[in-house]
């Protein structure tokens, strides 16, 4: 198990540094001066020179680059190019509320999609088993700002229940997570009920109806949990995205999310931002991926025995006998 | 309805709705199986033995027909009422690589059946339940916190037996419980159940397609067609003489190492027909090399032409000299 640790880590270690890298020199052909962009229009050569020279713009591309990478190491995120202030303390602030937001929204989405799904599975090809594949297709189809603004239209203006948009306190957060939640339950929901439905045909779920267990256990302790990996890929799949990718409810909602953050460098050319959002984004699906790979090993003892988790198997014992 | 028998079936039917038409997978099934003993029935692929074993169970829904059970009717008993059943009556599977969780220890699969039904009140209780009846059924209790794809198939079969034998059933369903394992390993599963029965005073159904197997362990015998029981006797009986024409066949089909044997094996012509909306007539007709036009005119039913032998053949009489 640790060893099987070790080796995700080194492999997290060197996605993280391609993708930083590739990142990096794509951003070398950005057209226009960085210098340029730092100073601003009309700048004078002399303190293009200046600015050059503070953000050492002139070594050459792999001293940048491994310069960069230290400065990473020891937790220096560096500068923005328009703000002249630490890029850490500005994605601190931000991401919390990313990750608030992404997380409940997904924990709101496992949760509808896991129910939903395995009530269709049971009940396939019932009323319920259809509305619901209609309402996870237009879930899935519908863009996600359109639904924000359906949200904020009905339960901000309408029935004035919450806030449009803003941060603040946990009234601001409902819509944003109802509007990811149900964009997300519908992929869910979806893998579910194919998942569940490939397995309570096995025998093993006639096994233990023949035990005796009732329906709804047996739906769940052997249907569900065998069904469940395909489901919790999926699962860490929309938390990737939506850890990364909040930008459009973001901007309907009006939250200081790490999405907006860094569109916002990407449309003002800030290039350290938008490579070390980047490469934020990136650390965390990693994490997430990474966690998501471990959890297969407590959900399926057979991948646990194969990565050899701390199962200690006692030595046969002489007077236990064999298979008598 | 007479108390001796552990469970009498009256005419068991199940139908199934497909698309083509109702399938008639049991079809007006009946027998009685005495405590203690053991019911063989045999027949080829399809011809109903899984499914009769299930609707005994009430893991299918009957369509129509009467099963008892210790002398009382459960045939319309409702799920509540038959949930206290499954401690009395339980089911052994075919296949032991599909029918065990993969997600669970041997310990942990045995014991569900004690956790269903709340008969241990801690939790050593129910880890020396799990040994005990680990050790009945010949698992080491090394094995205890093994996944069922570590082991084999003897073994999986073992887990299977274990889970049905520990809440102390009095009557279990052998749903080919040996055809998936191979041969040595079959006899060893095979000496485990005879040894149950002895022990527990166990009644089984032993559904199967091996005639050898079936001859070994059994003390009646049921022969089936298309969801048709055509001949039914003692073991002894049927492997000394059959009537029905079906049955020659079959048996003349085992195969035989003496080399001095001038039996002729009886070959079958022709295919199964469908059992999708039979028409009335013996199922068996259209692959008889001895039917007439009464065959295909109507079904037979089971006649006793031997006390204790019954067969379901209108021309058994004729055909046998009796």
């Amino acid at each position: 198990m640790l060893k099987y640790s070790v080796k995700r880590l080194l492999f997290m270690i060197l996605t993280l540094f391609l993708t930083t890298l590739f990142v990096f020199t794509l951003l070398e052909f950005v057209p226009g001066d960085p210098a340029r962009i730092i100073a601003g229009e009309g700048a004078t050569e002399a303190s293009l020179a200046a600015i050059r020279d503070e953000f050492q713009l002139n070594d050459p591309f792999f001293v940048r680059f491994f310069r960069y990478i230290g400065n990473l190491l020891q937790g220096n995120l560096g500068v923005s190019y328009k703000t002249r202030q630490p890029i850490a303390g500005a994605i601190g602030s931000r991401l919390p509320l990313t990750m608030i937001i992404a997380f409940w929204g997904v924990i709101v989405g496992t949760l509808l999609g896991l129910l939903a799904g395995t009530v269709s599975a049971v009940k396939q090809y019932s009323l319920f088993d259809r509305v619901l594949t209609f309402i996870s297709l237009f879930g899935k189809s519908a863009p996600s700002f359109w639904i924000a603004m359906l949200f904020v239209l009905i339960f901000s203006l309408k029935l004035g229940w919450l806030p449009a948009s803003g941060s603040y306190s946990f009234k601001y957060w409902i819509l944003p997570v109802a509007t990811i939640g149900l964009q997300a339950s519908s992929g869910i929901t979806r893998m579910t009920r194919s998942s569940v439905l490939e397995v309570i045909r096995q025998d093993y779920i006639r096994t233990a109806r023949a035990k005796g267990q009732v329906e709804w256990v047996v739906v769940i302790r052997h249907g569900l949990r065998n069904a469940f990996i395909p489901i919790l890929t999926q699962i860490s799949s929309s938390l990737c995205e939506y850890l990364g990718g909040t930008v459009l409810v973001e901007s309907v909602f009006a939250i200081p999310g790490i999405g907006n953050y860094v569109l916002d460098a990407v449309q003002r050319q800030d290039l350290p931002v938008v490579l070390s959002g980047i490469f934020i984004i990136c650390a965390m699906c990693s994490v997430v991926i990474l966690l998501t790979d471990l959890a297969y090993a407590f959900i399926d003892p057979r991948i646990k025995s194969t990565y050899g988790f701390g199962v200690k198997k006692k030595k046969a014992d002489q007077k236990e006998g064999g298979n008598k | 309805m007479e108390n001796n028998y552990m469970l009498s079936v009256k005419n068991l039917k199940k139908y199934f709705n497909t698309p083509t038409g109702v399938l008639h997978a049991v079809d007006d099934v009946s027998f009685d199986i005495p405590e203690g003993t053991t019911l063989g029935v045999v027949g080829e692929s399809g011809c109903g033995k899984s499914t009769l074993g299930r609707t005994v169970l009430h893991l299918h829904k009957k369509t129509s027909g009467q099963i008892f059970f210790n002398g009382k009717d459960i045939s319309e008993i409702n799920k509540h009422e038959f949930h206290e059943l499954r401690k009395e009556m339980q089911i052994i599977f075919q296949d032991p690589f599909s029918s065990i969780d993969p997600r669970m220890s041997v310990r942990q699969l045995i014991a569900e059946p004690l956790k269903i039904f709340k008969l241990c009140k801690s939790k050593e209780e129910i880890e020396k339940k799990v040994k005990e009846t680990m050790d009945t059924v010949g698992l080491a209790s090394r094995l205890a916190d093994s996944y069922a794809h570590e082991l084999d198939g003897g073994r999986r079969q073992r887990i299977g037996i274990g889970r049905a034998i520990i809440l102390d059933p009095k009557f279990i369903v052998c749903d080919e419980p040996v055809s998936a394992l191979d041969v040595s390993i079959q006899a060893q599963i095979l000496n485990l159940m005879q040894d149950l029965q002895a022990e527990r005073n166990l009644t089984y159904i032993f559904i199967t397609h091996n005639l050898s197997v079936v001859k070994h362990i059994s003390n009646d015998i049921m022969v089936m067609y298309l969801g048709c029981a055509v001949e039914k006797a003692s073991s002894t009986d049927l492997f000394k003489h059959q009537y029905h024409p079906y049955t020659k066949a079959l048996i003349s089909a085992i195969p035989r190492v003496n080399l001095d044997d001038k039996s002729v094996r009886i070959p079958i012509k022709g295919e199964l027909v469908s059992p999708i909306d039979p028409k009335d007539q013996c199922r068996f007709a259209p692959r008889c090399e001895y039917a007439c036009d009464k065959c295909f005119a109507s079904a037979p039913t089971l006649e006793e032409v031997e006390p204790g032998h019954f067969v379901a053949c209108h021309r058994v009489r004729e055909l046998n000299n009796l």
